[in-house]
């Protein structure tokens, strides 16, 4: 097979190429496969980064919507205050999460870029802007724990933030340091276990939430189904209520089909799954890479299939028609 | 089961209370549908409360309350499918709220 010999070409080539710098990471494996599954992967993150925004915002229309819908199928007062509450995270609990899924997707990023070959230019420069989200992401999360906003509504990421961010500038400072590339490649192996909590932080919360997004959504179904069969045994009946009330229960119908593609939950396992098929390509031994190689190209196709660009207020649709 | 997808159990049985509430049987606004809807929301309450506490998933009790909940939401399902009672169907409503206590009060 071509990228066979080519793969060994490339083991052979290795201890040359290594005293010139750290792109010997992946022991010179630099077939075409291997680039384009990485730029996949990258793109992939990118997008999921998105998404995973989009539907943490979600949640909090979905759950405001809803409580409107109930203090008016109640006849009870809607305030400010009230849907500030029934929102499931606060802004500052949504940017930590955006800026912990950034900091991932960027340090993955960093070590695509030393899987694929890259000039080392263009593993510093993604190891420079990984390192800048990273330092956000510490300076958000050191004000988040320090003081905690009052009226916090998600258990906090203080222990696998503070650890996986820890971890990560570890191997960054090596890369921006021109640290050799076994240096480089044991700090990987060393660290990157370390992350694991933060993306299983992550994916439970991303599970939970949305289930509670399903359960708001249909709530919202059961208070239309009860609002219409009251206005239809009204007397007189109103017609144009009547109309109203099925529009919307029309667009409930809709949106509960439309949610149940914005869960980002199995986008992110796979993700972590593409993360550590990386790391292996990098720190294993050159007598397996070819094997991890072609994990890594399995495993990138399983996270591209799973990510779904975001569908802003998809879910909440119905609720704030 | 991980007693962490505890959360998610139970919103399966709150999607398949939904489901029943919304098929018109029992006939909606009726006391027994608002019985079957008080039920539906005191499990969302638990669901709810759930989210913000860290489940010891190590806990012996706990992981035994998640397998109640696992055991009573497929029963639910299968008596949902059958067209059970809402008697039947609040009773595994029960099961399903006592075993959430369970893991609420082990923190």
């Amino acid at each position: 097979m071509k990228h066979s010999i080519e793969f060994s070409y490339h083991i052979k080539s290795f201890a040359l190429v290594a005293t010139i710098g750290f792109c010997c990471l992946t022991g010179c494996v630099s077939d075409d496969d291997v680039d384009q599954a990485t730029t996949a992967f990258v793109q992939a993150s990118t997008t999921l980064t998105a998404a995973y925004q989009t539907f943490l915002l979600n949640a909090n229309s979905a759950a405001e919507d809803h409580y409107i819908d109930e203090q008016t199928h109640n006849a009870s007062a809607i305030t400010g205050k009230g849907i500030q509450q029934s929102a499931k995270l606060t802004d500052a609990e949504i940017k930590l999460r955006t800026d912990a899924i950034k900091a991932l997707t960027d340090y993955t990023t960093a070590l695509a870029t030393l899987a694929s070959n890259k000039p080392a230019a263009q593993n510093q420069t993604d190891a420079a802007a990984a390192s800048t989200n990273l330092t956000t992401l510490t300076t958000d999360a050191t004000s988040a724990f320090d003081a905690p906003a009052s009226g916090a509504k998600a258990p906090d990421f203080a222990g696998p933030v503070s650890i996986a961010t820890t971890a990560i500038a570890a191997v960054l400072k090596l890369i921006q340091s021109h640290a050799s590339a076994s240096e480089i490649r044991q700090s990987i192996r060393d660290n990157d276990p370390k992350i694991t909590p933060l993306y299983k932080v992550i994916e439970k919360e991303s599970a939970d939430l949305f289930s509670l997004q399903q359960n708001d959504l249909g709530d919202t179904g059961n208070t239309l189904f009860s609002a219409y069969e009251a206005a239809r045994n009204a007397k007189p009946v109103n017609q144009a209520d009547l109309l109203q009330l099925s529009d919307r229960i029309k667009q409930y119908e809709k949106d509960e089909a439309a949610l149940s593609t914005t869960d980002p939950t199995k986008a992110i396992i796979e993700f972590e799954k593409s993360h550590a098929a990386l790391v292996k390509v990098i720190t294993a031994p050159a007598s397996e890479k070819q094997t991890a190689v072609a994990e890594l190209i399995a495993q990138v196709k399983s996270f591209v299939a799973e990510v779904k660009a975001p569908s802003k207020d998809s879910a909440s649709t119905a609720q704030s028609n | 089961m991980d007693p962490e997808e505890t959360v998610q159990s139970i919103g399966d049985a709150i999607k398949a209370l939904d489901q029943q509430l919304q098929s018109g049987d029992p006939p909606i606004n009726s006391p027994q549908w608002q019985q079957l809807y008080t039920s539906r929301e005191d499990l969302d309450d638990k669901q709810q409360a759930l989210v913000l506490i860290d489940i010891q998933a190590d806990d012996a009790t706990v992981q035994t309350a998640a397998a109640t909940i696992v055991t009573a939401t497929k029963t639910l399902q299968a008596d949902i499918d059958q067209q059970g009672t809402v008697d039947t169907i609040i009773n595994d409503v029960s099961q399903i709220s006592a075993a959430a206590d369970t893991i609420l009060k082990s923190v």
